[in-house]
């Protein structure tokens, strides 16, 4: 869509995305910032379950893969 | 039943605008709890009871990161300068079960004004103008499921309703929201005048 | 987390049914009353929900809430969506909240709206996700 322009527009569902505050914040995951969110953002497995109208778990990544689920175990109070 | 004058109506909306962002962190919008309300995945992912800590996420993600990504490329973004715009984060996503509980709520509060204060009872009467325009009986009811189906879809893909866009984001004067409001009104406005047209 | 969790869903009941009462002793659940505002007989609700709007630019002025109300883009959903909204709204007298109120005060004709109205929702992702591919402005 704007790749041949060269002109970058950024995913339009950035402000709702649960995992963007991680990626725009730290300097280590800015990578994901840079190749999803201000790139092809089409590509993003997040972006196309959502235009499904599917939950999107907190857990899936933009590559499609997921974080394993059983990270944290313990209550928080 | 005599309504509140325009003022007390005012006040009470605001009030639990101002009240959803102050209590629950997040805008009100009864659209995106109907539509959070019935997402199996949403509820799905409240069962599960992730309870990931910012650092427990943080550290997931960095070694996630590492798997996809070479070295050189991670250096490279932490190296690139900051985005000039970068677009302010909603509160965490409310659970399942709150988005329910609200509109739960909704129903509770409009049963109690209707028995205590319009003495109302259940009833299939749609009320005179209705009745005028679009008819009464199972013709009513179509179009009723029909207007609803709209009302659905529409709030939907525009990502708001009268709370969300019309009181919320107005209020912010957020443009998408003004253009949002202006739509549905003015739509809203056109067909109920051409509904009388029809009528005559 | 239980406990805050607990707090939030009581927070969202108490407010669900200030809506809900307001909703109704405002008049959004009567097709009389709404139509009265969409053909200009009675500035009543138009009134209400400017002054709503009002009320709430000065109180997010007045507070630090800093910019956490997202700005909408303008494209094709918000607009091709509001109108679907509108003429779905002047169509059954309801918007989400007041088609649930409308409930809540015993008018059980607002089952047949709030049939529509899940449907409608349900009927959305499966659509866009599959003929119109939209951006839909949420990822959560």
């Amino acid at each position: 869509m704007a790749e041949a322009s060269g002109e970058r527009v950024p995913c339009p569902h950035m402000t709702s995305c649960e995992l963007f505050p991680a990626f725009s914040q730290n300097g280590f995951l800015r990578v994901w910032q840079i190749n999803y969110c201000e790139a092809d953002f089409a590509r993003c497995a997040r972006y196309q379950r959502s235009l499904r109208g599917e939950h999107v778990p907190l857990t899936l990544l933009p590559n499609g893969k997921e974080l394993p689920k059983g990270i944290a175990l313990q209550d928080r109070k | 039943m005599t309504f509140w004058p325009f003022w007390l109506g005012a006040i009470a909306l605001a009030s639990v605008a101002l009240g959803c962002l102050v209590l629950l962190r997040r805008p009100m919008g009864v659209s995106g709890n109907l539509a959070q309300a019935l997402d199996p995945g949403a509820r799905a992912a409240e069962l599960e009871e992730r309870t990931l800590t910012q650092e427990e996420l943080r550290f997931a993600l960095e070694q996630a990161t590492r798997d996809a990504f070479a070295d050189a490329e991670i250096r490279e973004a932490m190296n690139a300068a900051r985005p000039a715009k970068s677009q302010p984060a909603l509160g965490a996503p409310l659970g399942w079960s709150v988005n329910v509980l609200f509109l739960i709520g909704i129903v509770l509060g409009a049963a109690v004004s209707g028995i205590f204060l319009g003495g109302a009872s259940a009833t299939i009467d749609v009320g005179p103008t209705y009745r005028a325009l679009l008819g009464d009986g199972p013709r009513a009811w179509v179009m009723l499921f029909a207007g609803g189906t709209l009302v659905g879809f529409g709030t939907r893909m525009a990502a708001g309703c009268t709370s969300g866009h019309g009181l919320v984001g107005c209020g912010r004067f957020r443009p998408g929201s003004l253009v949002a409001t202006a739509c549905f009104f003015g739509v809203g406005i056109v067909l109920s005048f051409a509904l009388v047209w029809v009528r005559r | 987390m239980k406990r805050s969790a607990r707090w939030r869903g009581g927070s969202a009941l108490v407010l669900g049914a200030l809506l809900g009462f307001s909703l109704s002793r405002i008049g959004f659940t009567s097709y009389d009353e709404l139509h009265k505002m969409f053909v200009f007989s009675d500035l009543r609700l138009v009134l209400v929900f400017a002054g709503a709007v009002g009320l709430s630019a000065i109180a997010y002025r007045l507070l630090p809430l800093g910019r956490a109300i997202p700005t909408r883009r303008i494209d094709r959903s918000t607009i091709v969506g509001s109108i679907l909204f509108g003429l779905g709204w002047a169509l059954s007298g309801a918007c989400p909240g007041a088609a649930l109120a409308q409930l809540g005060e015993g008018k059980l004709f607002a089952l047949f709206t709030l049939a529509g109205i899940v449907s409608g929702t349900l009927a959305y992702g499966p659509v866009n996700g599959r003929l119109l591919r939209w951006a839909t402005d949420s990822c959560g």
